[in-house]
């Protein structure tokens, strides 16, 4: 009960501060009279009674003060006047102040950043969708035939397809590429989709509609259609064919995957332009693999459950396969697994570290700085002292500061995290849009900034509020303190900052490395992708004369040094791949293998070498014998010991020999796939009347940018139908596959960067300091004849032996770390000597930078003036 | 475990409170000099740290306080026990006799 009248009183006290200053300086001066006058009575005069008085009743100041202390909510005022304080104070020295927010902001916003990250690619659920974790991906309904197949006779799920395509929106030389995906009717209802207006698409969807509907992505119709209500109803062309827009999706919502899409239309509607089958859905049997469907347990279903009835539905053929499968994955899987990119997520979780080593750094470094202030202001603390501050007053006194630091920096820290995220974005388009206004984001940035700044200022504080008032006055003439403290921080900073950079240098090399060595010519080539079926051509023969039409035509184009064409794909850009059977190597059974139709020009044209053998000519053709050329790795696999050039394959379907006519280098198709798949290849002559290149490869004379337009030009003319036209550099597709490697070097770059940049700064801090101790030493060195050469060795000693114990320990934890971020680079050991020797020489010329200044400084020392320096 | 100021504080308050239930109404010096005699001159009392406790005492409703005039002529501030006051006494006295009898039986033990 006395708790809460003493709670009130204080609140009170609050607002009646001055006037029960004055009453208690009344009552106090009486206090002293009465002393007096008893002193007096007793004999003194008034003078010694005076001062015997003020003995006896002590310090008024003091007691003043504690009766203050008493009286409020101590530490609400107390903060309050520290705060003052400490905001008075940057503002007579801002520079420092604004060093240290700034460091803690990149620090706690590079966090922020990688957090986001991290949760997008592993936490969060899919946008828009209704209890994700009842969603399961099945694996073995990969086409249409097999989906229709199970659909109706599953119990224990709902069931619905999709499939992604590139597609068109747009006519003419409006139209513009779009990810599109197409999907069944039940698709929406599955995934308990609400459209923001409209609607979505109903299970009896009828494909007989004269317009079949489309629903757009929020994005686009924000984009397309400045978020026009009224953009309900309108006709879109998409791909050549006519849509109604019938709804829009909810924000950020992009079905399953990570990656964003654009329209959803109805798969039945348009089979012709979302697979590659052709007209029917039901094409190629059911042996193609196209389609991924997806599941909702129905209610009081478990996983287990379902996965059995699953199995027990699947076709022959999918048994087949599955029990040809040594590992067989689950058949199903949520879909909270299935969509989880393994090396995204570990370079995100790496990301993160690095993050984290970036703020560790910069709080090494506000806690360096605070405790050189702190020494500065080390008479100023024992003269508080002695007049009576506790020192758990001065402890307040330093985290109020540091609490003031934090609030800044927690606020900056958002904007550094926006910055760095609008950054990864145009790597990886993960999770919608940047949320830079998210709550959630805001309380973990104050949370991160307050635990940075209060952990950084903890030590400098504790070390302040230690100092013994009395031996204040010996300080001055005492060997200049060697702080420890400060030395280690140093150190651990200086190891850190290497590792980050040996980070970068690796992913660097990684970047490299998919650019090299990869069996083909990146520069020069240009790729074009014409689907003819997406034009209104229907006949293969009709097809294949147009595609030699348009090679000849661009052969004619100025600087253009050969073009050739392939059936196949290459790099993910489209077209359907043959799958043969070879029947037998001398009669030994033989499997599956793609085999790419291609032209004579194909292995000049991009730059392929043929080690052994020959290159198709145009004497390969319909009458000639059948010829192939398979590459290194598959040669040396099916003939380990012998050469290949001369050997017979055999197929189904052609009883005569087709010979090897040439080795050429393995390639690397994907630098995603690990290995060479091992290709074969086979004259397009000779390649049957089904065959439609769907790839013109291009080499030319001069830089890509400027062929590109003819090229273009050419085939849009030839083919005005054509909705669009994909054609691009093949150095535009080859970065996308190192899209994740390019990530890791841009962002460790940048982390390396800001890390070598604190650790100079927390360098320069510690030697600046540390020189300006030792000043009268110097004098003292100079005067008996020192050298400015002398005194510079000294400072760069004293430098040398923190960056190397700081190199040290990078090198070992580099060392540490080696293993486990082996995975993610590509074709680079981690351990790869000339990135740590170009990182170690990187360190050395920061930490001479770093040094510099104060070296130079303590050479100019004047004796005369340092002797007398106080 | 009360720490060593609260225990310090504890005993303060107590004697301040017995002092004013014997003087009946005291200002600040007053009650200072009545501990100082009670305990036979064994307590020098830094008569400010008086002050504080007042102050605490009064936050907590046991003693009450008017303005008056002191012998001096001066104003001065006058403290007097509460009803609440009286049973914090009781209950204090009660704590502390207690914890004497405890302790004597302790260093009697054999």
């Amino acid at each position: 009960m006395s708790v809460f009248w003493t709670f009130l009183a204080r609140i009170r006290a609050i607002f009646l501060g001055s006037r029960l200053d004055r009453d208690l300086a009344d009552e106090l001066d009486s206090h002293l009279e009465m002393l007096i006058k008893d002193y007096q009575r007793a004999g003194m005069c008034l003078e010694d009674a005076t001062r015997a008085a003020r003995l006896r009743l002590g310090g008024i100041e003091q007691t003043k003060e504690e009766v203050r202390d008493e009286r409020r909510v101590p530490w609400i005022a107390n903060f309050f006047r520290d705060v003052h304080e400490a905001l008075r104070k940057w503002r007579r020295q801002p520079a420092v102040a604004a060093v240290t927010v700034l460091t803690l902001a990149v620090g706690v916003g590079a966090n922020i950043a990688m957090y986001d990250l991290v949760d997008a690619l592993m936490f969060r659920p899919p946008d828009g969708v209704h209890a994700p974790e009842r969603v399961v991906s099945v694996r073995n309904a990969v086409n249409y035939v097999r989906y229709l197949d199970i659909k109706d006779r599953a119990g224990t799920l709902d069931l619905a397809a999709y499939v992604r395509a590139t597609l068109s929106l747009g006519i003419g030389t409006d139209a513009a590429p779009i990810c599109a995906e197409c999907v069944t009717s039940s698709y929406f209802s599955l995934l308990g989709t609400q459209p923001v207006i409209g609607r979505t698409f109903r299970l009896d969807e009828n494909a007989e509609r004269r317009e079949p509907g489309v629903i757009l992505s929020y994005a686009l119709w924000q984009n397309q259609f400045g978020g026009d209500p009224r953009a309900l109803g309108r006709p879109t062309t998409i791909s050549g064919r006519q849509f109604s827009i019938i709804g829009v999706a909810p924000r950020g919502f992009r079905g399953l995957e990570p990656e964003s899409v654009d329209t959803w239309i109805l798969l039945p509607v348009a089979p012709e332009i979302c697979s590659f089958t052709g007209r029917s859905l039901l094409g190629s049997g059911g042996t193609s693999a196209w389609l991924r469907t997806i599941g909702r347990l129905r209610d009081g279903v478990a996983l287990p459950q379902a996965a059995a009835e699953i199995a027990a539905l699947a076709s022959p053929e999918a048994q087949f396969e599955r029990a040809l499968d040594h590992n067989p994955a689950p058949e199903l899987e949520p879909i909270q697994e299935s969509r989880r990119d393994s090396r995204a997520e570990g370079l995100a979780l790496w990301l993160a570290g690095g993050a984290l080593v970036v703020l560790i750094i910069a709080c090494a470094n506000v806690a360096g700085l605070s405790s050189i202030r702190a020494i500065d202001r080390r008479r100023e603390v024992a003269v508080r002292l002695q007049l009576g501050a506790s020192r758990a007053r001065i402890l307040a006194q330093h985290m109020a500061e540091h609490l003031m630091l934090s609030l800044f920096s927690g606020m900056a820290a958002v904007v550094v995290a926006g910055w760095i995220a609008m950054l990864l974005h145009t790597f990886f388009p993960y999770g919608g849009e940047v949320k830079l206004f998210d709550l959630r984001l805001f309380a973990i940035a104050s949370c991160l900034a307050l635990l940075s700044g209060v952990l950084s200022g903890m030590v400098p504080a504790l070390q302040a509020s230690r100092i013994d008032a009395t031996a204040l006055s010996r300080v001055v003439k005492a060997a200049h303190p060697r702080s420890g403290f400060r030395s280690v921080l140093l150190v651990l900073q200086v190891a850190l900052a290497l590792v980050l950079v040996i980070g970068a240098g690796l992913f660097v090399r990684s970047v490299q490395n998919t650019q090299s060595g990869l069996g083909y010519d990146l520069d020069r080539v240009i790729i074009a992708a014409v689907d003819l079926r997406k034009a209104g051509y229907r006949s293969e023969r009709e097809m294949r004369s147009v595609v030699d039409l348009l090679a000849d035509r661009v052969r004619r184009l100025p600087n253009i040094e050969s073009v050739s064409l392939s059936s196949g794909s290459l790099l993910g850009t489209g077209g359907s791949v043959r799958v043969r059977s070879i029947q037998g190597i001398d009669g030994k059974p033989g499997e599956f293998r793609p085999v790419t139709a291609v032209s004579p020009e194909y292995f000049a044209a991009l730059g392929t070498r043929i080690i052994r053998g020959r290159a198709f000519t145009n004497a390969d053709n319909g009458t000639s014998e059948r010829a192939m050329i398979v590459d290194d790795a598959l040669a040396r696999a099916m003939w380990p010991d012998e050469p290949a050039v001369g050997k017979c394959v055999f197929y189904y379907g052609a009883p005569t020999c087709t010979r090897i006519v040439g080795i050429s280098e393995s390639r690397r198709i994907s630098a995603n796939i690990p290995g060479f798949r091992g290709e074969s290849f086979i004259p397009l002559a000779q390649a049957g009347e089904e065959t439609v290149p769907q790839l013109i490869l291009i080499r030319s004379r001069t830089a890509v940018s400027k062929a590109l337009p003819g090229i273009a030009a050419v085939i849009r003319g030839a083919l005005p139908n054509l909705p669009f036209v994909d054609i691009r550099p093949l150095e535009e597709l080859a970065d996308a596959q190192a899209r994740s490697w390019r990530l890791g070097r841009t962002i460790f770059s940048l982390f390396g960067t800001v890390a070598l940049l604190l650790a100079s700064v927390g360098l320069y801090a510690v030697l600046a300091f540390s020189v300006r101790q030792r000043v009268p030493e110097i004098g003292v060195r100079i005067a008996l004849g020192a050298t400015p050469g002398d005194v510079l060795r000294l400072v760069f000693r004293h430098a040398l032996i923190l960056v190397a114990a700081g190199w040290f320990l990078g090198i070992g934890a580099a060392l540490i770390a080696s293993k486990y971020i082996e995975k993610l680079l590509f074709q680079v050991t981690p351990t790869d000597t000339r990135t740590f020797i170009s990182s170690s020489a990187i360190l050395l010329i920061t930490g001479i930078a770093g040094c510099l200044i104060p070296a130079v400084r303590a050479a100019r020392v004047d004796p005369v003036v340092a002797l007398r320096h106080e | 475990m009360p720490s060593k100021t609260d225990v310090l504080q504890g005993t303060l308050d107590l004697m301040v409170l017995k002092t004013l239930e014997m003087l009946g109404e005291m200002h600040g010096y007053g009650i200072a000099r009545r501990i100082e005699q009670v305990s036979q001159e064994v307590l020098q009392l830094n008569q400010g740290t008086l002050y504080p406790a007042l102050v605490r005492l009064e936050q907590r409703r046991w003693i009450k306080s008017r303005w008056g005039l002191s012998e001096t002529g001066r104003r001065a501030r006058f403290y007097s026990l509460t009803q609440a006051g009286r049973k914090q006494i009781e209950a204090e006295s009660e704590n502390w006799r207690r914890t004497a009898a405890v302790m004597a039986r302790f260093l009697e033990a054999q």
